[in-house]
């Protein structure tokens, strides 16, 4: 098989027709003439013995009334077939009793048989035929003739290997134009994958033409296609995501280092001075900066951790869920004076319980913060059903968000109203948390002033209601 | 007479390539030429066949040849009736003078001491299946079913009457009437 390895598919499926097309039209043809040669033969034989019992029939009473002339005149009749050489009667008792020389040909010397026999000599024929007039036997007939039968079956034999040499042009034809229901798929792929790989452009999609295991092929290679291409993307995203990640790191530590700089250069002033309030005071200033730091590089170091430390899954009930973060938050609820609405019946959600109580800590955290100027701030936490998947919401009626930063509220560091505290992590992490999950999070607002919700799935085939008791 | 010499002749090469007959009956001292028309009277009846239900066809009963007027045969019609066996039948041979003694038989020679009184025989054995054979010159034209004669070359040949055999309801076989002289 080696030699194979570099014929295309093309030349193979063509190769293996062929292979099967000669071997079984040789076989067939083979046993043709096998069968053929034998019947040649036999039909020589048969027309042979039924002319020298004609033959025969006509010498009977010749030989019966001892009329030897009589037999040479019947015998003499055998010149109309040209094929017979010599034909001889024999007498009962094997004694020749007249014969038949055709012209040019000489006397042949031959045992006499008595009973009815044949023997092939090359071209010629001998043959014997008794002679019976009612059950006795009044003598043999002896034919030699030329039967042509080695070009009979080389005629045969050239026809037999045209037809053949005919079928395999036709099965080549056939194979050459049929081979392309198989190979043509294949071969599309191929060159498909080859323009992928080189333009490395994952966009392609391979255009199915057949339900077999090809198509299946297409199928597979599609969806790996799709992978391929989603990941692609992912990794596009998460770089971007890694610039922008380091250089927010940077730029927000930046500032509290500014400021603590800035009041030692001061602090060494008034260090200079005496002034011992103004230093107590800038020195609470240098130890919130650094607080801010401190904060800053917790919540980073929580997010990073999102990814790898995942606890066991388990069964939780959402209500415990929203029951645990709402003590969590319960003091900025009451610092807002945000009154909570938790919707009565909440399915059971699987998943790692900790990661899953601190969506809704920071969703509750974030809600409660952006209140703004609202008199009566209201939260509400709920699910409902949305096709096949459960969405869970947090509602409240805040500030509201420019359905324009709908997708960059989840952004790291990426607060939109800077005068509101936090580190501008918390929606980051949750994102994170949503994605570990295998769920999707996003927000619908319809702008300014008009209220947040975040909504989010954690899709589970254990997902189930229950009843509140 | 010097004809008669010519043809004995002929006869007995005829028998010596033949070797028909037992040695015995070869070498007897009866005359070549009966013994070869004995020989030929048994071959007649081989491709001969006698209506199957008339009065002869008792197959236990003998096959009977009658010899009518004087016998040429001298003895050696008698020796073939006695070493052969016609259709699976013992052989009686009649010799009889009158053709009122002629039926019943299968086959009746007719001795050309009888030339005279052809007309008479035939009438009596007409339309029946008797084959009437002789050995004088007319005999078949004159309604006989077989007649001898010898050819110029010496050979003992024979003349049938085919319309007078049918006519009597004998079967003769093809290849018999194709080999005789036919006579009408």
């Amino acid at each position: 098989m080696g030699l194979l390895r570099k014929v295309s598919i093309k030349n193979k499926i063509v190769m293996v027709v062929l292979s099967v097309c000669s071997l079984t039209i040789g076989l067939g043809l083979s046993l043709d003439f096998i069968y053929s040669t034998i019947n040649i033969k036999k039909s020589i034989v048969n027309n042979t013995s039924m002319s020298a019992k004609l033959t025969g029939e006509y010498c009977i009473t010749a030989l019966s009334f001892n009329y030897p002339d009589r037999a040479g005149e019947i015998l003499e009749k055998l010149n109309s077939m040209p094929q017979i050489l010599n034909g001889y009667v024999y007498d009962e008792s094997s004694n020749l009793f007249a014969s038949y020389n055709k012209a040019g040909e000489n006397p042949v010397e031959i045992p006499a048989k008595k009973e009815a026999s044949h023997r092939f000599e090359g071209d010629y024929l001998h043959l014997w035929e008794p002679i019976f007039f009612r059950g006795k036997h009044l003598g043999t007939l002896y034919l030699r003739v030329y039967t042509q039968v080695t070009e009979k079956i080389r005629n045969h034999f050239i026809i037999m290997v045209s037809v053949m040499f005919g079928l395999l042009v036709l099965s080549y034809v056939f194979a050459v134009t049929l081979q392309r229901i198989i190979s043509g798929p294949i071969l599309k792929l191929a060159q498909m994958s080859r323009e992928i790989s080189s333009k490395g452009d994952y966009s392609f999609r391979a255009q199915k033409k057949s339900e077999d295991e090809v198509g299946v092929l297409y199928d597979e290679f599609n969806s790996m296609l799709d992978v391929i291409q989603s990941r692609e993307e992912e990794l596009e995203s998460k770089n971007a995501e890694l610039e922008r990640f380091t250089y927010t790191v940077s730029h927000d530590l930046k500032s509290p280092l500014i400021t603590i700089k800035g009041f030692l250069g001061l602090l060494e002033k008034e260090a200079a001075g005496g002034n011992v309030d103004q230093m107590k005071k800038d020195i609470s200033r240098i130890a919130a900066a650094a607080d801010t730091m401190q904060e800053l590089l917790d919540e980073l170091l929580e997010l990073s951790r999102i990814g790898r430390l995942i606890n066991t899954p388990e069964e939780v009930p959402f209500k415990d869920l929203v029951d645990d973060a709402k003590r969590l938050v319960e003091g900025r609820l009451i610092e807002k004076n945000v009154r909570l609405e938790i919707e009565s019946d909440l399915p059971v959600i699987f998943g790692d319980r900790n990661r899953l109580r601190e969506i809704l800590e920071n969703l509750l955290d974030n809600s409660a913060k952006n209140m703004g100027e609202q008199s009566r701030p209201c939260i509400k936490v709920g699910s409902r059903p949305d096709g096949k998947e459960i969405v869970f919401y947090v509602q409240d009626n805040g500030i509201g968000i420019d359905p324009e930063y709908h997708d960059q509220v989840f952004g790291l560091f990426d607060k939109l109203d800077q005068s509101i505290e936090g580190t501008g992590v918390g929606l980051a992490i949750v994102k994170r948390i949503v994605e570990v999950h295998k769920g999707r999070i996003w927000v619908e607002s319809e702008g300014e002033g008009k209220g947040t919700t975040f909504c989010f799935t954690i899709p589970d085939q254990r997902i189930k209601k229950i009843k509140e008791v | 007479m010097l004809e008669l010499v010519f043809k004995k002749r002929a006869v007995i090469i005829s028998l010596s390539i033949l070797c028909l007959w037992s040695t015995a009956f070869a070498q007897s001292a009866k005359s070549p030429e009966y013994m070869l028309k004995s020989a030929f009277l048994e071959k007649f009846t081989q491709f001969t066949d006698w209506p199957e239900n008339s009065e002869l066809s008792d197959i236990s009963q003998p096959f009977v040849i009658s010899v009518i007027g004087e016998n040429p045969f001298k003895g050696s019609l008698k020796q073939m009736s006695q070493t052969r066996k016609i259709k699976n039948r013992k052989v009686e041979i009649r010799y009889i003078s009158s053709t009122k003694e002629i039926s019943p038989c299968h086959i009746l020679f007719v001795s050309a001491s009888k030339k005279d009184q052809v007309p008479a025989i035939l009438l009596a054995v007409k339309n029946k299946p008797i084959l009437t054979v002789s050995e004088f010159k007319g005999f078949a034209e004159k309604g006989g079913h077989i007649n001898f004669y010898f050819t110029k070359k010496g050979t003992l040949h024979f003349e049938i009457n085919e319309a007078m055999v049918r006519a009597s309801g004998l079967r003769m076989h093809l290849l018999l009437i194709e080999i005789a002289k036919i006579v009408k």
